[in-house]
């Protein structure tokens, strides 16, 4: 398993952690904050672009016409060959976007030079037939085209209506493991819609068939590619083996407007939080100060995280924009997943991350005898989902 | 000599087609040739000596050599016609017929489909398939009809001559109400030398069934 940074706007962020702290194993740049034309540049923020997209993969989001109402603002018309650099006057046809399809792959290997290539693809109004027909006029295509020692990874953009459907999951299943498919692996984005400001989903059936996805591909010789994933990567990395996860941070990719990367407080922008391994959650900044009045910090500071030294001492100024704040949640769970990973055999690696929830819910315990009750999306309100549907899979 | 009564139609066309398509192969009939008499057409097939299987399953019982030998020559046998995207569809030990040489020959591809085509028969079960039909067939998913509809029946062919009885039920109710429970178990012992085989080959779901053929007969 490897982690990829998700890079969005402020990449020097994603850049120095990778190159200075050893934070993750490559990065998948997202073409909303990368226009056409960035990478021919010798050095970005300092570091050999070469060098860069070595490790890398270029994520053409052609899925965000959907996912954000106001996907135009980005970079994305910046490609001539993406739907938003084209108006929607309703009489685009399935051709004309097999055509814009087949110049974003000749794109990443022509002029970016990848090995590693994300053939970009997505459906609207949750036609799954029209996806799977795009699926198979493209698989049938790259049977011709394919080169010789590059990569080709299927777009599996998962809307909520789907995951939480049986039946559309068998179905898209069935055509993705058909023996008449050639992409090497499937680069996977599913829509969670957690409750409320929650972070995390804590639908079982979005658990349930999420992993049924990543480990049916997996099973199948696929290679997995889970993306835009939140720190519940985890909890499927401890069922089913993954090949890559993708992490971002809050601020790189709020920009997209995908919910559960959005941060919106009241009077005024977000202060940050704080990602606590001790917790398998995020703590809000303000509720730092309640934490440490009761003397509580130390059950919930990350061990050997050089960025949470920095944001946990006292005084130290919150906001959303600092990255120690970011670094210390890539850190956190670069290490939690690589840690996991690191476990081969999965029953114990199963056991290993109900553990670290058992041990997350004593944490939970321990801050409530010294009188510290975290509220809203701080509480514990994934953690007994979690072990309960790990446990119904062991 | 074999009679398709109301003469020819396209299903007759799609397993003629199969046969001159297969026809240098020693698993399939050959097809000498075919007349029309008072509306019906006659097929003249080549004459297969030995044993429907159907007749001697006993044979085959606790064998784990015989069972995986007959196993490895009719994935031998159907492995170009599932690559060519057809799916026979009626796998059952009446439509396997065992040569005095002890290989097997694969008759009856009547329902085959031609995945790249459309389609020209009914969904579900058909007549006297019920043990031998994969759960997609039960619910009449014709759109779930592919090469691994075959590997299903083909595990429930090999469960049945070793263990001498079908792993789901023996009514074609207690077999459908299996499925729809979705509990995959099923009765297997230590002595079963291909127990993963068949664990892989009955999964319920059809995209739970290995995607590739060669995944699945490295489990033999």
């Amino acid at each position: 398993m490897e982690v990829l940074q998700l890079v969005g706007h402020f990449q020097k962020w994603n850049l120095d952690a990778h190159f200075q702290n050893s934070i993750g194993d490559g990065f998948i740049f997202c073409a909303y904050s990368f226009p056409h034309g960035f990478f021919e540049v010798e050095k970005i923020n300092g570091y050999n672009t070469r060098q860069i997209l070595e490790t890398s993969m270029m994520d053409l989001q052609f899925f965000a016409k959907k996912e954000a109402k106001n996907i135009n603002k980005g970079k994305l018309g910046t490609y001539d060959f993406h739907p938003a650099a084209n108006d929607d006057d309703g009489s685009q046809t399935n051709v004309w976007i097999e055509g814009l399809i087949k110049r974003a792959i000749k794109y990443q290997i022509e002029v970016l030079c990848l090995k590693d290539v994300i053939i970009p693809n997505y459906y609207e109004n949750n036609d799954l037939d029209q996806f799977i027909r795009m699926v198979k006029i493209l698989n049938h295509w790259l049977k011709s085209y394919k080169k010789a020692g590059v990569r080709y990874f299927m777009t599996l953009p998962i809307t909520h209506h789907t995951v939480i459907d049986d039946n559309k999951i068998d179905l898209l299943l069935y055509h993705l493991t058909d023996i008449d498919i050639i992409f090497d692996g499937y680069y996977i984005i599913c829509e969670s819609k957690p409750e409320g400001i929650q972070k995390i989903s804590t639908d079982f059936k979005y658990l349930n068939n999420l992993y049924t996805v990543l480990s049916l591909l997996k099973k199948q010789k696929f290679t997995t590619i889970y993306s835009y994933a939140n720190w519940d990567a985890a909890v499927f990395l401890a069922l089913t083996d993954i090949d890559y996860i993708t992490i971002g941070t809050y601020e790189n990719l709020r920009n997209f407007n995908i919910k559960r990367f959005t941060v919106n407080d009241d009077g005024g922008p977000s202060k940050g939080f704080y990602f606590s391994e001790k917790l398998l959650n995020f703590i809000k900044s303000p509720l730092l100060n309640l934490i440490r009045m009761q003397k509580g910090i130390e059950l919930i500071r990350n061990a050997d995280n050089i960025f949470s030294d920095v944001i946990l001492q006292d005084g130290y100024p919150w906001s959303n924009q600092k990255p120690e704040v970011h670094k210390n949640y890539l850190l956190a769970v670069d290490r939690i997943l690589k840690e996991l990973a690191s476990i081969e055999n999965v029953k114990e690696r199963t056991k290993a991350m109900i553990q670290k929830i058992d041990n997350a819910i004593a944490t939970y315990h321990e801050l409530e005898k010294k009188g510290i009750y975290l509220t809203s999306e701080s509480r514990n309100y994934h953690l007994d989902t979690w072990k309960s549907f790990l446990l119904s899979k062991s | 000599m074999k009679l398709f009564e109301g003469g020819k139609d396209e299903r007759f066309d799609r397993e003629m087609e199969i046969y001159e398509r297969y026809k240098s192969m020693d698993g399939i009939p050959k097809i000498y040739g075919t007349d029309e008499y008072q509306g019906e057409v006659v097929v003249f097939e080549q004459y297969i000596e030995g044993h429907t299987l159907s007749d001697i399953v006993s044979s085959f019982a606790g064998d784990n050599l015989k069972v995986k030998a007959l196993l490895k020559d009719l994935f031998y046998i159907l492995t170009p016609i599932w690559t060519d995207r057809y799916v026979h569809r009626d796998l059952k030990p009446e439509n396997i017929i065992i040569r005095v040489d002890g290989k097997p020959v694969i008759l009856d591809f009547g329902i085959a489909r031609d995945l790249s085509a459309s389609s020209i028969t009914a969904a579900g079960v058909q007549p006297g398939t019920w043990k031998w039909a994969a759960p997609e067939q039960y619910d009449g998913r014709k759109d779930m009809i592919s090469y691994r509809t075959d590997f299903f029946s083909l595990g429930i062919i090999a469960y049945f001559l070793f263990y001498q009885q079908l792993p789901f039920g023996h009514t074609s109710q207690d077999i459908s109400d299996k499925f729809k429970s979705g509990d995959e178990s099923f009765q297997i012992n230590a002595n079963c030398g291909f127990a993963n085989f068949l664990i892989e080959a009955l999964k319920f779901k059809p995209s739970h069934r290995p995607k590739s053929i060669e995944d699945l007969i490295n489990l033999i």
